[in-house]
């Protein structure tokens, strides 16, 4: 979350009605629609969703169901996936998996962007002490390792709140910075063009000019962060849940699942592999629709 | 320049207080005791956390401490661990030198992989290999550290005992054969990121008169590729590549943790997880003085590389 250059950014297009019959939203995903690797990330993800919410009628097993006569099986006919140590139906966890990620992803991207959005806007629009002071803070969070931020946190708050809720905290928390930063470079692009102008000339309230013009014109960038953020988000919960720190012991989750299936891996190795291929075609997935939709959205490209 | 960089440091102070400030409000808050890990096995007896808490200052207010803390590290003394009873300057001054050997090799990865690839793909668009280089990118980037150490550590360990590929899988006992592995997972994410910044500024810099120029008064497409076009390209990508040596070293916890590496990124965790605050604060200002630092050395190094930038 911490690894996305702003000035890798596109610029905000602005729309202009008179000009175009499409609107800008329309526009990007025509362009969208003949990016084929964006395509096949945005079909990565609709299968995911669905999996996730058709999760019980995907999986053949329930996801806790034991049975430690079968033990350890390699992959077969009945058990895709095979079973793990306790005799869980391997391929139903995987499937149960992707709640996780998924929920991670999109809620902890939800609090960074109602973070990043808020005090971005107050920062670019209004400059001034609010941007002097708001952007002092987001150097302090941007300059913080955001690994051992998160970490702290959790083990600090672990006793007190449960884990999902703390995990969407820390790491929104954590993360809000470049939020903002991208969100304020790119008002500050929109606030002094000429529409701009032309509604605080009709006296329109700052919260008007704000809310109708410049936040609208200025959400390409935050778009495109938002869906990377959710790919990287998701690997930083894996990687929690792998150290330990993430959810709780005994939960369906794919860098759990890793990290409990590490001691069997070399007699083993599909305990490892499994879980670990889902967080990583999970991830391509947001990758490639956010590269695609950085390019259908920079006006550069035409 | 000096007024430059006596500017940007007097700007870091603010960031770097803030930092440590936040660490020390969220480890004030910890629910835990510290003096059961200090007092060993006489930690039932009263009289004895009595005592240690007065020698830690724990009763005092957080900006108390705060403040005790800000004196003693002006001094040289980052305090001593709780779980080791050794002063934390030893155990990070052990720790360091592996972090730091070990994100010199992964930079040196990084640049020669991801410099190479960016260049090939941006030379020949649209070709074989521009595509791979895309798709490898995407995926490099997806891929969970850990996981990729543990998969490395399965076919270079385990599948591969006895063969001349075989690789040591954790510590550091093995000389350099010991790097290869934990350098590898550890440049993954970065080489990805520097390929595809080669290939941006590669292409944007193709574009330029200067490069019509070349091709037009004869020269071959060796010397206009290499030493007008990627000389010139070659500007953003150095700083990113000196920007990743800050974060090489405090994002390598993952790494250290896979690989077993005696490094500050395993030392934090290791303190994380046993409630050792001396030792977090410690490493995290270590993380942050290299965040700092790196960003001032590059800033400055931008004036060198290219001329037309000037401070004032």
């Amino acid at each position: 979350m911490q690894r996305i250059d702003p000035t890798q950014m596109p610029v905000p297009v602005p729309t202009a009605a008179s000009e175009v019959s499409v609107s800008l939203w329309g526009d990007v995903w025509l362009r969208l629609k003949k990016n084929r690797l964006a395509i096949i990330g945005l079909g990565i993800i609709l299968i995911l969703v669905l999996t996730a919410i058709l999760a019980p009628l995907v999986a053949p097993y329930p996801p806790d169901q034991q049975n430690l006569g079968i033990s350890k099986l390699s992959p077969n006919s009945k058990h895709w996936f095979g079973t793990d140590v306790l005799g869980r139906d391997y391929f139903s966890r995987v499937v149960y998996g992707s709640r996780i990620s998924i929920s991670i992803g999109v809620v902890a991207v939800g609090i960074t962007l109602v973070i990043g959005l808020i005090t971005g806007a107050i920062a670019g629009y209004f400059g001034g002490w609010a941007d002097a002071i708001i952007m002092r803070v987001a150097d302090i969070f941007f300059a913080f390792p955001f690994i051992v931020g998160v970490l702290v946190m959790i083990t600090v708050l672990g006793e007190t709140i449960p884990r999902l809720p703390l995990l969407f905290i820390a790491i929104g928390l954590f993360g809000w910075a470049s939020a903002a930063r991208i969100f304020r470079s790119s008002i500050l692009q929109v606030k002094n063009l000429e529409y701009v102008e032309a509604a605080r000339a009709m006296g329109a309230s700052h919260w008007r000019i704000l809310t109708r013009h410049v936040m609208p014109n200025s959400l390409a960038p935050v778009i495109v962060f938002a869906t990377i953020a959710t790919g990287t988000v998701i690997l930083t919960e894996a990687a929690l849940s792998f150290l330990g720190v993430g959810v709780p012991v005994g939960t369906p989750a794919w860098g759990l699942m890793v990290s409990e299936g590490k001691s069997h891996m070399t007699t083993e190795p599909w305990l490892v592999l499994f879980p670990g291929l889902s967080i990583v075609a999970t991830v391509l997935g947001f990758i490639l629709l956010g590269d695609g939709l950085r390019d259908s959205m920079d006006p550069r490209l035409r | 320049m000096i007024r430059y960089i006596v500017r940007r440091l007097l700007q870091m102070i603010p960031v770097f207080l803030g930092a440590t400030f936040l660490l020390f409000f969220f480890l004030y808050i910890l629910p835990g005791d510290p003096t059961e890990i200090l007092g060993g096995e006489r930690a039932t007896d009263p009289v004895v956390r009595a005592v240690l808490r007065e020698k830690w200052h724990l009763d005092e207010p957080i900006y108390v401490q705060y403040g005790i803390y800000m004196k003693e590290l002006s001094q040289g003394d980052f305090g001593t661990s709780f779980r080791l009873s050794r002063p934390v300057s030893r155990i990070l001054g052990d720790a360091l030198p592996w972090s730091l050997k070990l994100a010199i090799v992964a930079i040196g990865v990084e640049a020669i992989f991801g410099v190479i690839a960016g260049v090939i793909s941006a030379v020949k668009r649209y070709s074989f290999w521009d595509t791979l280089t895309t798709i490898a990118t995407s995926v490099l980037v997806a891929i969970p550290v850990f996981w990729l150490g543990l998969m490395l550590q399965i076919a270079f360990g385990i599948k591969a005992q006895g063969t001349p590929f075989e690789l040591p899988i954790s510590g550091v006992q093995d000389g350099w054969r010991s790097y290869v592995l934990p350098a590898i997972t550890l440049a993954s994410v970065f080489t990805a990121v520097t390929a595809r910044l080669t290939r941006t500024t590669m292409l944007e810099v193709m574009k330029q008169d200067y490069i019509r120029t070349a091709s037009a008064k004869g020269l071959s497409r060796g010397a206009v590729v290499y030493r007008h076009g990627l000389r010139n390209a070659l500007i953003p990508v150095v700083t990113n590549i000196g920007l990743d040596f800050g974060s090489l070293i405090g994002g390598a916890i993952l790494t250290e943790s896979v690989f077993a590496w005696p490094g500050v990124g395993r030392q934090v965790f290791l303190a994380i997880v046993n409630n050792d605050n001396p030792v977090i604060i410690g490493s995290t200002i270590i993380f942050l003085l290299a965040f700092i630092l790196v960003n001032l050395a590059v800033d400055i190094s931008y004036g060198f590389l290219d001329p037309r930038i000037r401070y004032e």
